[in-house]
């Protein structure tokens, strides 16, 4: 027998929960945007299990909007580190509390 | 209810989008090798233009279209869909025409990204399911860190970029942790299956049910820079080129509200919900705190960047009130900033290039150097300062009368507080601008190019008309608020 769907949304809802603990309390910027990447893998989590226990089998429209939302999420991280390199390369820091001349 | 088309043929303007970002790569490297990069720039502007002309003659009613019988992306276009496409892309093509005078380093490039950011958000207004909605909404978010870090060698540009993406990134996963709720409930993401799921009784106190509202509000709510999360806000839109600060100042954040109207009007109606008093008493906030703000600042883009904040709690103060007036003074507000916002950022950009500065200090005088760029700046701060005879009167009376007559009198004074707190920092660039003596910086300055003129007074021109002449856009809004749900 199965586990219950609510006991793995309860679990994403715990992993999301850290991915915010992570950005609100981590300095260096790599963790804020694996903050960010458990935050987004906590939704996909909850998709693949509401699609395999739908009523008429496994959905494969959640499995595919898994997919898709991987592809934007990989795309934003993509970003994210560009930006990593460029800000190391100004500010010569991954700090960041160091980012805050723009604060006036 | 959803017919079955082959192809998006059905939409010619996401189909002429779509392409058109496809083929732009190509003419991007083409335009590198030839040494000519005003190539792109020519070929998205005609794109753009050719796009808007397809939205001013669209005669839609509602179209939904679907590719398949099984569960896939549906499009679905109505009258609301058309007015925001329409000001995204006129925006858009005034912002393109711009850049082909200001951007002067890779511009091929800049186009590029432009069209995608432009794409992304005419695919929102189009998109008749959430996963449709999140892909293209993830496709502008994207196209705007990457505009705002355009300079990447600047501190501030880079700074900028890495907070707004960091905050923004987290307002979509929250919105798809939402989302990933709501499928779990109702085994579906479209609208129309899902509104129909939502409003039965069952879902109503549902603990998932509201737990997917309250982050994918959340969400939404980083976006257009509600209260709690609009730090953003002020750093990233003043640090990115002039033209794209008039894009997301304009119209990047109403797309946010684009999507609140469509999630609460659609999916959670406010009788079963009761989500009004918790959104009025956030844009009360959100407008106080913009405001409050802006008086203090003495950097001309990040003033005007304060400004949106407090113009986004108006309309989400429109969006609470919820009666058919507030919802058409709320749209007719969308049009009106955008204009009056994008005409401020522009002719700010105007003034910045020209005198090398953004301090308002050192900006004093310019008017008697740049009279047009200055004009047509103080056109758009008298708008939006709630002069009557300009547009943003129109809709910010429109939203202060449906205050009070829906009996909402506390919040509707201090909406009209805080339209005199906007004035005072409005008129004071203005006097800023013309009246104070001349700096060494402002005295050497020259007039803008004419092609960078040209939105300006093209916006201008649209401030003034639909502000003594009201009633054909009034006539609009009121149809598109007073549409059966």
């Amino acid at each position: 027998m199965a586990l219950s769907p609510t006991v793995y949304t309860i679990f994403a809802g715990l992993i999301f929960v850290i991915g915010i603990y992570t950005l609100a309390t981590k300095r260096n910027i790599i963790k804020q945007l694996i903050g960010i990447e458990l935050m987004i893998n906590a939704a996909h989590l909850n998709f693949v299990v509401f699609g395999a226990n739908s009523p008429g089998g496994i959905d494969p429209y959640a499995l595919a909007i898994v997919v898709l939302s991987m592809a934007a999420g990989a795309a934003v991280i993509t970003v994210g580190a560009l930006l990593v390199i460029n800000v190391y390369r100004v500010y010569g820091t991954m700090d960041l509390e160091v980012l805050r001349r723009l604060r006036r | 209810m959803a017919e079955l088309v082959p192809g998006i043929m059905s939409i010619p303007i996401l189909t002429l989008l779509l392409g058109a970002v496809l083929v732009s790569p190509i003419l991007m490297i083409l335009a590198r090798f030839l040494k000519a990069p005003k190539i792109v720039g020519v070929y998205a502007t005609l794109v753009l233009a050719y796009a808007l002309w397809q939205s001013l003659t669209a005669r839609p009613g509602t179209l939904t279209a679907r590719f398949s019988q099984a569960p896939g992306s549906i499009i679905m276009a109505d009258d609301l869909t058309y007015y925001f496409t329409s000001i995204i892309l006129g925006i858009g093509l005034l912002s393109a025409v711009y850049s082909l005078g200001y951007i002067k380093n890779r511009s091929a490039e800049f186009y590029t990204l432009l069209l995608v950011m432009v794409l992304g958000m005419v695919g929102v207004f189009f998109s008749g399911d959430f996963v449709t909605f999140f892909i293209f909404w993830e496709i502008m978010s994207i196209s705007s860190y990457l505009l705002v870090a355009f300079n990447y060698r600047e501190w501030e540009s880079v700074e900028a970029s890495l907070k707004y993406l960091i905050m923004s990134s987290t307002g979509s996963a929250a919105i798809l942790f939402g989302l990933s709720l709501l499928y779990g409930l109702s085994g579906t993401l479209e609208f129309g299956e899902l509104s129909s799921v939502l409003a039965s009784q069952s879902a109503r106190f549902e603990l998932w049910n509201i737990a997917a509202l309250v982050l994918i509000i959340g969400g939404l709510g980083v976006n257009i820079a509600m209260s709690p999360f609009h730090y953003w806000l002020p750093d990233a839109h003043p640090a990115a080129p002039s033209p794209i600060s008039a894009m997301l100042s304009g119209v990047v954040i109403k797309t946010g509200v684009f999507a609140m109207i469509r999630v609460f009007t659609l999916l959670y109606p406010a009788e079963m919900y009761g989500w009004s008093a918790g959104l009025m008493a956030l844009a009360l906030l959100t407008m106080t705190i913009g405001n409050v703000m802006a008086v203090f600042q003495s950097d001309i883009k990040r003033l005007l960047a304060f400004s949106s904040i407090a113009n986004i709690g108006y309309i989400a103060l429109a969006l609470s009130i919820n009666t058919p007036l507030a919802l058409a003074g709320a749209l007719l507000h969308v049009l009106n900033h955008a204009i009056a916002k994008a005409l401020l950022f522009l002719s700010a950009g105007c003034i910045i290039e020209a005198s090398g500065t953004r301090n308002l200090d050192e900006l004093s005088g310019i008017g008697r150097r740049m009279p047009l760029s200055a004009a047509t700046y103080s056109i758009g701060a008298f708008s939006l300062a709630g002069i009557p005879g300009l547009n943003s009167f129109v809709s910010e009376y429109a939203i202060i009368l449906a205050a009070f007559s829906a009996g909402q009198f506390l919040p509707g004074a201090i909406m009209l507080v805080n339209v005199i707190i906007g004035a005072m920092y409005h008129l004071r660039v203005v006097q800023v601008l013309f009246l104070k003596p001349e700096t060494g910086k402002s005295s050497v300055s020259h007039e803008a190019r004419p092609v960078m003129l040209a939105p300006l007074l093209v916006l201008a021109a649209l401030c003034v008309l639909i502000g003594v002449y009201a009633s054909p856009f009034l006539s609009i809004v009121f149809q598109l608020a007073s549409v059966p749900k």
